[in-house]
């Protein structure tokens, strides 16, 4: 922080203490303060927006890459075997497809349709945070220098020259407050109404992207399907295949080299 | 580590760095290695099942509270945002009542889909996850099974060695007699135990191997319909998605860009969006103004400046203490000539630039007031460093010539006159010292 910043925070510090001190009077600017609250209420929901729009973006990527890890593993299992049935190689490539094709085809619409514009969005309040933050300074040194008239008003100085000079930088504290003061209860209201025409496609192409994705993960899943024995799928609805694999893991804890002996 | 670990542990030490450095004897067998192999990778494989069907399960987890935060969101943007909560009357229409409603539509059938998923996803973590962490487990036996015959195998080699070396010796005495005895017990022993194990692992290992192919066979069968049926619902759901405020018919790039128009450039015409770029510069104007007061203190100060300017190295200014006031002609080149010593000392740089860094460099410090020697006639002053005349009227010396001063300052670091073989001029006065 440079030297005169540093005077200034230091300054605006004392005014706050002495504002709540009663010291000086504070201006409060009811439109001004509703439109910040409401500033804050959207900045709020859209962050949250961002936040769960990568979310899905990652668990979506987190989802195929475990699916191919899995893939793997299978057929380094099915491998040593060789691979009979072709089940294994038939679902590693359904799962490769599904990521190098589907997610991949999905990401850059995902990104341009989703991700990006609610991240411009949110990159915006910065900037409109500063903004708020200047303002907010500035009106310190407003109600400073009018205290400052007001004191010298009250008590008259020895130089007749100072009253008017303090007014006189009064009134320019004033001015520029007034300025972003303005800017600021303009434009957020605007800001604000912007901001469903702004986020609304997204909403419409993310459920558009789930969509497609839900199709395409499908049908590409059930080819694996014609793979597999047709009584297989019957035997996973009874429960048959989750009986078998108890049976192995008994009997593979029955090995003597497991510790059963 | 029980003391008779220790101690086994202890005697097997140097038999294990004999193997590893592969010294003397060492029992390789290579049916079992690589069975043993084929083991790690069991092993290796069998974690990496685990813990991706664990990611799976709560990828597609936070897939789904992805979709539900989202559309929690995107109703909180479309509902009308208003600056005082207890007042109803400012809860104005101005939010998106359809999209709201589509919102709330959507996140039903989100909401609907994960209780529907929840017992699918359930099986996952039941009947994959858990099954591979009891098979963990079992292998972890194994693998303390494998590591005790690696043991067995140490002693056996190293007792081994032992009754091999008595045997070899020439000649035994009593003693070694009764320790080569004991060393065939021990070797006797230890081949006894290592087959035990080692071949207890050769023949069960293939059997695990075989039935963990048993064991996969189902666990990816019930896996694979598991997914199926999660893929299955989540496009059944998604596809009776009929919400008529989404228009589901085109590409989603088009629609995206369609709806969306200029509104993104309408929100960035907003100052406010660029406050730190441009909205500070443009509120300076208004600084200006306020500071004015200030400002035209800065202008006094700065006023002698463009008097002092033409030497143009006005930054030798500040090293002056007192400028010269009655001087001021004189200053604007005895400006100039100040910073000359500086160049000489440097080998006459002529770049202004490193002229002004080094233009206060071989000058003595800041001067102390000295006791004002009232202008005495024919004071000599001695020269301490070089000084080259740079404009007409100074005073050119070397270091060491006896000066006489014709006109002096209390002040070193001012412009004083002297004569020199009968010339007349100026040189600086912190160049010289007062005496002869």
């Amino acid at each position: 922080m440079s030297w005169a910043g540093f005077k200034k925070t230091v300054n605006r510090a004392t005014v706050q203490v002495m504002m709540k001190a009663g010291q000086i009077e504070k201006t409060s600017d009811r439109d001004y303060e509703v439109e910040e609250r409401r500033f804050r209420a959207m900045e709020a929901a859209a962050n949250k927006l961002q936040k769960e729009a990568k979310g899905y973006l990652d668990a979506l990527r987190a989802m195929t890459a475990s699916q191919m890890r899995i893939a793997e593993t299978i057929d380094t299992f099915y491998g040593e075997a060789g691979t009979r049935d072709g089940v294994s190689r038939s679902y590693k490539q359904a799962v490769e497809e599904l990521d190098a094709e589907t997610i991949k085809a999905l990401d850059g619409p995902y990104r341009t349709t989703v991700v990006e514009p609610i991240s411009r969005f949110c990159a915006y309040f910065p900037d409109i945070n500063e903004c708020i933050k200047k303002r907010n300074h500035k009106l310190l040194d407003y109600d400073q220098m009018r205290a400052k008239v007001k004191k010298l008003v009250e008590k008259p100085d020895n130089d007749p020259g100072k009253l008017p000079r303090t007014e006189k930088e009064a009134q320019m504290a004033k001015e520029i407050y007034e300025a972003l003061n303005e800017q600021l209860t303009t434009e957020l209201p605007q800001l604000i109404d912007l901001r469903v025409p702004y986020l609304d496609p997204s909403f419409e192409a993310l459920v558009k992207i789930q969509l497609r994705f839900c199709a395409e993960a499908y049908s590409r899943m059930a080819q694996v399907q014609q793979y597999l024995d047709p009584d297989t799928r019957e035997q996973y609805a009874q429960g048959h295949l989750d009986h078998r694999v108890e049976q192995v893991l008994q009997e593979i804890r029955d090995l003597s080299i497991a510790g059963a002996t | 580590m029980s003391w008779k670990g220790f101690t086994k542990g202890v005697q097997r030490t140097p038999q294990q760095i004999k193997a590893k450095f592969n010294l003397g004897e060492n029992t390789k067998d290579p049916i079992y290695i690589d069975a043993e192999r084929r083991f790690s990778e069991l092993e290796k494989e069998t974690k990496k099942l685990h813990d991706e069907s664990q990611k799976y399960f709560d990828a597609i987890n936070s897939m789904l509270s992805s979709q539900i935060g989202f559309s929690q969101a995107i109703a909180e943007i479309y509902k009308p945002i208003s600056g005082v909560m207890s007042d109803p009357e400012t809860m104005k229409v101005e939010g998106n009542p359809e999209g709201i409603k589509a919102c709330e539509q959507y996140q039903q059938i989100v909401e609907e889909l994960k209780a529907s998923l929840a017992p699918e996803l359930e099986m996952i973590e039941t009947r994959i996850i858990r099954p591979a962490d009891e098979l963990m487990e079992v292998i972890r036996l194994i693998r303390k099974t494998a590591t005790k015959r690696d043991h067995k195998q140490l002693d056996y080699d190293r007792h081994r060695a032992t009754h091999k070396k008595l045997q070899e010796k020439k000649e035994r005495t009593l003693k070694d007699e009764k320790a080569l005895y004991a060393a065939e017990n021990s070797v006797e022993l230890a081949t006894q135990e290592f087959n035990t194990y080692n071949d207890l692992l050769k023949t069960e290992l293939p059997k695990l191997f075989e039935l963990e192919r048993e064991f996969i066979r189902p666990l990816f069968q019930s896996f694979y319909y598991m997914q199926l049926n999660v893929f299955y619902t989540l496009h059944e759901r998604m596809q009776s998605l009929n919400i008529p405020y989404f228009d589901l018919s085109n590409d989603i790039e088009a629609a995206f860009q369609k709806k969306r128009g200029d509104v993104q450039e309408q929100a960035e015409g907003l100052t406010i969006l660029h406050f730190k770029t441009v909205g500070q510069k443009a509120s300076r104007i208004g600084t200006k103004f306020n500071k004015y007061g200030k400002r035209e203190e800065e202008v006094t100060k700065l006023g002698p400046e463009p008097e002092a300017k033409p030497g143009m190295r006005r930054k030798t200014i500040d090293s002056f203490d007192t400028p010269p006031p009655a001087y001021q002609a004189v200053m604007t080149s005895s400006d100039n000539k100040l910073l000359t010593p500086g160049q000489l000392n440097i080998g006459r740089s002529n770049s202004t630039g490193s002229t002004l860094s080094t233009a206060g460099k071989p000058k003595p410090p800041l001067p102390k007031p000295k006791p004002k020697s009232l202008a005495v006639q024919a004071e000599k002053a001695t020269a301490m460093y070089d000084f080259e005349a740079q404009v007409e009227g100074d005073l050119g010396f070397k270091a060491g010539d006896v000066i006489e001063i014709v006109q002096r300052t209390s002040n070193e670091n001012e412009w004083w006159t002297g004569k020199l073989r009968g010339v007349t001029g100026q040189f600086p006065g912190n160049y010289v010292k007062l005496g002869s």
